[in-house]
């Protein structure tokens, strides 16, 4: 946020924890800091670009992945495929 | 028990950057591949079980959200043409290929995490990208700067003093920002 630096910024994180929180109570932090009254105006002001960033940067829990550990385990590797990939590449990969 | 999760596609950014051009006689290029092929031996040679996730496509969700999201639009045609490569190479290796469609890799790489989180299994985050720190509130998953055995054994392919130099200061300043990031 223009005008919010990552000092103010991690105090509040701090002390609300998350932008929903910060924004429920600008009128009890707002007092407290310096320039807490601008800074007060320029979160209500972007609240909702706030959550769009936050929604973007929020890394997603629900991908499809492997369940078990085995499935992460090294398999072997297609040697004959492996050999032709590297012919047709040109890249010289030792196996 | 250990799992190491790659973020091919971070891997695939690093290596086109830091690694030589290098053209087959077609003249297709495939430096990116070259060094991706390289750290992909490193690490089975370190770990055995390895997750690499890949986001080929690039636009995911968060473009239907947002319009200026990162896309594939600005990303140059010389390293787009290596991703299905890498996503193939991935599985000739034996390693296992978390591909994605609509999602990213960080998303698949949390998503490992929160699957694994309460089990016994310490899980290593390859990478140091600011948005997978969010994983790292959990005791048996960490970050690494890509390791420095993995930077010596880079390092051998790379003989322009330039790249070396370049590569150190790197190292140093993600060494520092990782320190940051646990306020040491």
């Amino acid at each position: 946020m223009n005008g919010i630096g990552e000092k103010t910024a991690s105090l509040l994180l701090q002390e609300y924890e998350n932008i929903e929180n910060i924004y429920q109570n600008l009128n009890t932090w707002k007092n407290n800091i310096r320039s807490g009254e601008r800074h007060a105006n320029t979160i209500f002001e972007n609240y909702e670009l706030l959550k769009l960033f936050k929604s973007l940067t929020t890394l997603r829990l629900d991908v499809k992945v492997p369940k078990t550990i085995e499935k992460y385990s090294l398999s072997q590797l297609s040697s004959v495929e492996l050999k032709k990939f590297s012919e047709k590449y040109q890249l010289n990969i030792s196996f | 028990m250990q799992i190491y999760l790659v973020d091919g596609t971070y891997e695939l950014f690093r290596a086109h950057f830091g690694y030589p051009s290098r053209k087959t006689k077609q003249g297709k290029e495939v430096g990116a591949l070259k060094g991706y092929v390289n750290h992909l031996q490193s690490l089975k040679k370190n770990y055995e079980y390895i997750g690499v996730a890949f986001d080929s496509k690039v636009e995911s969700f968060r473009n239907e959200i947002y319009n200026e999201y990162k896309s594939s639009k600005n990303i140059d045609k010389e390293i787009l043409d290596q991703f299905p490569l890498a996503e193939k190479v991935t599985e000739l290796l034996g390693l296992t290929l978390l591909s994605m469609d609509h999602y990213e890799a960080d998303d698949a790489i949390a998503s490992v995490c929160e699957l694994f989180k309460n089990e016994n299994v310490e899980i290593i985050i390859g990478s140091l990208d600011k948005d997978l720190m969010q994983c790292l509130n959990v005791n048996n998953i960490s970050c690494t700067p890509l390791g420095i055995n993995l930077l010596q054994q880079e390092m051998m392919f790379i003989k322009n003093l330039e790249y070396i130099l370049i590569k150190y200061q790197i190292f140093s300043l993600l060494l520092v920002i990782l320190l940051m990031a646990f306020q040491v």
